[in-house]
């Protein structure tokens, strides 16, 4: 636990934190009080916290397009529903940019399973047989290992 | 076998199959097996194996279908099936490895027959390169895309039967889906302008 007055060395340390909330209301008041007294850390503080502030402000940016881009996604699929829909439908209407993004969805999906359905549509497996046959031995096996047992039961 | 059955949906298979329709089965299986063995290949499955591990995981289906219980959850049974085999073979392979390196002889390298993509002549017409590119892109996928993303083109499944087969939520399928998509965008950038 600190004590007394915090120095600025103290600061140097405590200045993240405190930025990014991680104090006790104890500790943020100290904190407090030193900076309005110390214009040198005073600057010190206004520079991290500015540098916070565009990167947090990026981090939001970056996760509303994802969450933007994953709804759009979602609509490509016919996976969302009428309401959300129709909102999608309206901005699309809107915004060249989010058509274009759509379309680059529906250009992907497209580009995979043009590759999907031409790639496998020749190939003939004809396992059925064999799986069948298989499973009527699997069959005939336990039948018989069943009567064993009775068998074995019986003397 | 009979003619109706070719005729009938997947639903009316599956309950004639869990009845103990034997020709149900096989059609289920002839209709499923492309499938598998298409999913198989975009997990990465090696090429000697993905005949064997086709094999396995239809017969699974034909022995388990009893079980089923409702047949619109067919597809995410199928594909639960589908991982939990890729994997097991993957990790128990893993586990054999210092074996398989003491083993390593000739004799263990056998070569399995497969059907050859490039021996297709209907394949000439489809850009190699591009089905390459495909295949590389999905690969570098981490795991959970990429079977989130496979499940869904390759196969048409909703994000509900996706979210089934993979034991998650269907947030967690959006998202997976998405972010596969992203990845995908950026690999195939030069196919995709
Ligand atoms: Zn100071």
């Amino acid at each position: 636990m600190l004590k007394g007055n915090l120095t600025c060395e103290n600061i140097s340390r405590l200045i993240l934190p405190y930025i990014d909330d991680k104090l006790t209301e104890n500790q943020r008041n100290r904190v407090a009080i030193h900076l309005r007294n110390c214009p040198f850390c005073m600057e010190k503080y206004r520079i991290i916290k500015s540098l916070f502030d565009k990167i947090k402000q990026k981090n939001i940016q970056r996760a509303k397009k994802f969450q933007q881009y994953k709804l759009l996604s979602a609509y490509c699929d016919n996976e969302v529903s009428e309401n959300t829909k129709d909102n999608i439908e309206a901005s699309l209407a809107l915004s060249c940019e989010l058509t274009q993004k759509a379309i680059k969805i529906n250009n992907l999906k497209k580009l995979m399973n043009y590759v999907f359905e031409s790639q496998f549509a020749n190939i003939e497996l004809n396992m059925e047989k064999d799986i069948i046959n298989r499973l009527k031995n699997d069959n005939i096996f336990k039948k018989i290992k069943t009567k064993i047992k009775k068998f074995k039961l019986h003397f | 076998m009979k003619y109706k059955i070719k005729n009938n949906s997947l639903d009316e298979l599956i309950e004639l199959a869990r009845s103990g329709d034997m020709d149900a089965l096989e059609e289920i299986i002839k209709r499923q097996q492309k499938n598998v063995y298409a999913t198989l290949y975009y997990l990465n499955a090696k090429p000697d194996e993905i005949m064997d591990l086709t094999q396995e995981i239809l017969f699974k289906v034909a022995k388990n279908i009893k079980k089923l219980k409702n047949p619109r959850t067919f597809k995410s049974w199928l594909n639960q099936i589908i991982i939990n085999q890729f994997y097991d073979t993957l990790r128990k392979k893993q586990k054999s490895v210092k074996k398989v390196c003491l083993e390593n002889t000739e004799e263990s390298k056998t070569n399995f027959e497969i059907p050859d993509f490039a021996s297709n002549p209907y394949q000439k017409a489809v850009d190699k390169e591009l089905e390459a590119a495909i295949k590389n892109s999905i690969h570098k996928l981490p795991d959970p895309f990429k079977a989130a993303i496979i499940m869904r083109e390759l196969q048409g499944l909703s994000y509900e039967e996706i979210a089934n087969a993979t034991n998650s939520n269907i947030g967690t399928v959006k998202s997976r889906i998405a972010r596969a998509r992203l990845k995908l965008q950026e690999y195939l950038k030069p196919y995709l302008s």
